[in-house]
């Protein structure tokens, strides 16, 4: 089993390699999550200690407010005179958490459902996609909003509302894999073989599946962290005083002219990493195409 | 002797890939006199087809022109500017490729294509184009020619698709047309038509043909001279009837006698595979598969030398002298069990296909009506024998076989297992006794399991306390191949291998019936053949019944026992393989057979060329499904459904056959007085027959010929 993992993720490293943006973007996207976790640990396990030792506390309102970026401030400071430069290392906690919960959150529901629907096809499939079809009807941030405003303003509330309006997304490219894959001969062997509808799902089609909607978990990720920052821009995100990207920029809008930097660094964050997401799915896609792997073109 | 139209001197290309330089084609040279006929004829992998891109210049972009030169009317090709290309291609020098369904455009109509041509190369009004396009679809034989222009490519059928192809490609009066493949997509039927036009073209219009082809028949039927092709090289070069009458390569020979051919020969069987163009040998590339090498073809490459009026590439063709190109073997007798008892049996078996399974569509009224894939059809399967079933695309064999083991519900009809109906035989118990082969080596297996998964799953699954390790080693010992392969992916394998796989997967049950889809169609001759040995080995040693389902009537005829032809969803005739390829009796199957290219040129072909195309199945004819087609149509033919009838020979369901029928029981005949082949005639001649089954059915048939008296 490893070396089957091994041969399949080095074929496709190989290809993936072969694109220099996507490397680039893969490097941001590993950035911004180590960031992201390393400021996870210190918040929750280490009291701060570890970025007021490095730097200041993303938190306590003790220098001048307004400042411009100097070397102490390389982001300058906010309103409340915070460091912006750890609130924007600190926003990535959140940015990361909520775009990989949400996204897994959404495969997790949509794959299984895309994926039976397209292997047992009608009524099932017509209910579910019918289903995924009216939440797909809804603009996606105005229902992340209206879920969010139901349920309340935190943390996991975001990250279900995220998680619910992206299953659609998985759904409906795992249906129309599972639809190709189950018309390939190697399906009807196993129906031949008599095995179960579970086995057959599982073993034979699903695996098959995995390639598109990995790609389709990266690019979601990057339309996650928007979604996140626009919740938290207009305030239905997480609640202050944790920093997140959103947030910050939401509140910096008020002093563009005068202190730019509050909104610009959180906002250059966003762009890059979702600029990041969006390089690394591109590599996958073509990456995991075999019709691009260059092998056998003659 | 004319000077050569085209020259092809020293021609080499490589391709660049991941693993480096490859060498797809090394050192071919032929020549192409004004109207001349050339095949170029090699397995997969051979280099034929890289050839004629390279000539084209259609080479992708890893592909490099390494050595070697192409004159055309005396003009370097290599050496052109994509500029002056554009000149040459179309006017002097045009290619037809294999694949009609993705050669068109398909958001453009057939007449904008074929127009587009005329206008890049001639100097004329749009209006004179079109009317040029109209002449030119008149002169490929597409019926109403005017209408068609404006039609789309999907609105066509493939055989019409690649009429289209070729008006395109004769559009601007080329001198050297190139066919790559143009009938491997097509029917048999079709085939036969497509030859013949192409034929006709050459002649009328002075053209030189370069004929790309796997299919040694083709050439032997519309060649004079032939290139034979192997791993990159050509081999054997001079006049077809030179070449496949006496063979001296032995390369050539052993393709010739590797052919599955409709006469009464057992094919000899090619060991070995074609080297994969970077696992090319040292010295001759075939040392490894000849039975005629010695050391120094393992060290000298061979050059390509004159020998006895044609030019061949083996150091030793003076030791080895002129090969047979026939095999020697007469075709073995089948014996088939005598009132062996029916395993499989199925009566008035039948499946619809909807045009679309949505809900709406279904309750909404209109519509198309459903296709009848499967219309009615009774058969049976003997115990220990091999059925063939034959048909072309469209015929509902496939879609029998599916039905045989329920990986399609039916929908009407029964199907009997061990004399159970198939309801009553536990599904458990089904899956472990009838097993499937599929056609395409490359989408039956799972691309993300091993070989040993695979076949792993499969024995579990009917054997819980199996020692799986140990079977898997013993499954891929008896289909011929490593107990190492166990551990490689379905990618890793040749399609000869990966369908060698499949055929373990079927034996992993220990089945008693093999229901085998075509399972040798996407394979090279030579592999096809080694795999054929296979099954029939398997089928002897397991005791196992097997229907075989194949469009090629050659291959049907090496391995069949019983041949039953389906056409249109209907079974037209059945009879022992003997009697069906000695004497067919249904026109439809004359045809068929008349159809096969036959590899021997001095067999003067004689074959009955079909008009037109199966119809279409949502709207079949009136009367018999054939008539339109029959050469032998008479004006009953067109009223009343011919059905199933059985003598001593077989079965048949035609009219013509029925007369005489009729004419034994005179009274036996109902509704318009005149209808032969009714219940009555069926069954006060299915007493002497031995066919498992009383063809008694053919409801529909019945009820098709109560609607047309009743008119």
């Amino acid at each position: 089993m490893s070396t089957e993992r091994s041969t399949g993720v080095a074929r496709t490293w190989r290809g993936f390699r072969s694109h220099k943006l996507a490397v680039a973007g893969l490097v941001v996207v590993s950035v911004v999550t180590v960031v992201g976790i390393l400021a996870y640990v210190d918040d929750a396990y280490l009291g701060n200690e570890l970025i007021t030792t490095l730097h200041y506390s993303p938190f306590e309102p003790k220098f001048m407010p307004l400042q411009g970026p100097s070397l102490a401030h390389p982001f300058g400071t906010d309103t409340l005179g915070r460091d912006v430069f750890s609130r924007t290392l600190y926003g990535a906690k959140v940015s990361v958490q909520v775009a990989l919960t949400a996204v897994i959150v959404a495969a997790v529901i949509g794959s299984p459902l895309g994926v039976v629907a397209g292997y047992a096809g009608g009524y099932v499939e017509t209910v579910v996609m019918r289903l995924v079809d009216v939440l797909l009807g809804f603009p996606a941030l105005v229902l992340a909003i209206g879920l969010v405003a139901a349920l309340g303003f935190n943390l996991t509330n975001v990250i279900i509302a995220l998680g619910i309006v992206y299953v659609p997304q998985f759904a409906r490219i795992a249906r129309s894999t599972a639809l190709s894959v189950s018309n390939e001969e190697y399906v009807d062997a196993a129906r031949g073989m008599g095995y179960s509808t579970p086995h057959i799902v599982l073993r034979e089609v699903l695996p098959n599946c995995v390639s598109p909607l990995l790609v389709q978990a990266s690019l979601l990720m990057a339309f996650a962290i928007i979604a996140e920052a626009s919740l938290s821009f207009l305030g239905l995100g997480v609640q202050p005083p944790t920093p997140t990207w959103g947030q910050m920029v939401s509140t910096g809008s008020g002093y563009l002219t005068t202190a730019p930097w509050i909104s610009m660094f959180p906002g250059a964050a966003i762009f890059v990493t979702v600029l990041g997401f969006n390089l690394v799915g591109d590599g996958l896609r073509d990456a995991l195409d075999p019709r691009e792997s260059g092998e056998r073109r003659f | 002797m004319h000077d050569p139209l085209l020259t092809v001197d020293g021609l080499t290309t490589e391709f660049a890939t991941t693993h480096g330089s490859i060498r797809a084609v090394e050192d071919v040279s032929f020549d192409l006199a004004p109207g001349e006929k050339l095949g170029i004829v090699g397995e997969s992998g051979s280099g034929k087809s890289v050839t004629a891109r390279t000539v084209m210049r259609l080479l992708d972009d890893n592909g490099r022109i390494e050595a070697g030169s192409v004159q055309l009317n005396g003009r370097e090709l290599t050496t052109l500017s994509e500029r002056e290309l554009t000149d040459v291609r179309g006017t002097e020098i045009a290619m037809i490729f294999q694949d009609p369904m993705s050669s068109l455009t398909p958001v453009l109509t057939v007449g904008t294509q074929i127009t587009e041509t005329i206008l890049e190369h001639q100097d004329v009004s749009k209006a004179r184009a079109r009317e040029q396009a109209i002449e030119l679809l008149d002169r490929v034989r597409i019926p109403d020619p005017e209408s068609v222009i404006d039609t789309y490519p999907h609105e066509l059928s493939g055989g019409q698709r690649q009429r289209v192809l070729i008006a395109i490609a004769i559009s601007c009066d080329p001198d050297v047309l190139i066919a790559d493949e143009p009938t491997t997509a097509v029917d048999v039927t079709i085939e036969a038509q497509i030859l013949e036009l192409l034929e006709d073209l050459v002649e009328d219009r002075e053209m030189s043909l370069v004929q790309i082809t796997h299919d040694l028949g083709v050439v032997a039927e519309t060649c004079d001279r032939v290139a034979v092709m192997y791993a990159g090289r050509i081999v054997e070069r001079g006049d077809v009837m030179d070449v496949f009458v006496e063979p001296r390569h032995p390369y050539t020979a052993g393709l010739l006698r590797s052919t599955p051919r409709i006469a009464d020969v057992e094919p000899a069987l090619l060991p070995g595979n074609v080297p994969e163009p970077g696992e090319r040998p040292a010295g001759c590339n075939f040392a490894p598969r000849c039975p005629h090498a010695t050391e120094e073809c393992r060290t000298d490459d061979p050059r390509l030398d004159r020998v006895d009026g044609r030019d061949v590439a083996c150091v030793r063709s003076d030791v080895v002298g002129v090969l047979e190109p026939i095999p020697g073997e007469r075709r073995h007798d089948r014996v088939r069990p005598e009132s062996a008892a029916p395993i499989v049996e199925a009566d008035d078996l039948r499946k619809e296909f909807s045009s679309s399974d949505s809900l709406v569509d279904r309750l909404l009224p209109g519509g198309d009506p459903p296709v009848q894939a499967v219309d009615g059809v009774d058969v049976s399967l003997a115990a220990g024998e091999t059925l063939g079933l034959v048909g072309e695309s469209g015929s509902g064999k496939t879609t029998l076989g599916r039905l045989l083991l329920e990986l399609t519900d039916r929908t009407d009809g029964e199907i009997r297992f061990d004399g159970r109906p198939l309801a009553d035989v536990p599904e458990q118990e089904l899956r472990g006794r009838i097993q499937f082969v599929f056609q395409d080596p490359n989408s039956s297996l799972n691309p993300r399991q091993r070989i040993g998964t695979i076949l792993g799953h499969a024995i579990r699954k009917h054997d819980e306390g199996a020692d799986v390790e140990e079977r898997v080693g013993e499954l891929l010992t008896e289909v011929g191949l490593d107990g190492e392969n166990r551990h490689d992916y379905p990618h890793q394998l040749s399609g000869g291998q990966k369908q060698r796989v499949g055929v373990a997967r079927a034996l992993a049950v220990d089945p008693d019936v093999i229901v085998a889809d075509e399972p040798t169609s996407a394979l090279d001759v030579s592999v096809q053949g080694q795999l054929l040995d296979l099954l029939e080995d398997i089928k002897q040693e397991h005791g196992l019944s097997m229907v075989f389902i194949s469009h090629d009537l050659s291959v049907i005829r090496h391995v069949a026992d019983r041949v039953a032809v389906m056409y249109l969803g209907r079974i037209v005739e059945v009879a022992e393989a003997e009697t069906l390829f000695d004497a067919p009796r249904h026109p439809y199957t004359e045809a068929l057979l008349s159809a096969v290219p036959n590899p021997d040129p001095r067999v003067d072909a004689d074959r009955i060329v079909l008009e037109g195309e199966i119809p279409d199945p949502k709207r079949p004819p009136d009367g018999c499904n054939f008539a339109s087609r029959c050469p032998d149509a008479m004006p009953e033919c067109k009223e009343y459904d011919p059905r199933l009838v059985a003598d001593d020979a077989g079965r048949v369901a035609c009219l013509l056959h029925h007369d005489a029928t009729r004419g034994a029981a005179p009274d036996a005949t109902a509704g318009g007085g005149d209808v032969p082949g009714d219940a009555g005639s069926a069954d006060e001649h299915s007493d002497g027959e031995d066919e498992p089954v009383t063809p008694d059915g053919g409801r529909s048939a019945s009820t098709r010929d109560q609607s047309a008296t009743d008119e």
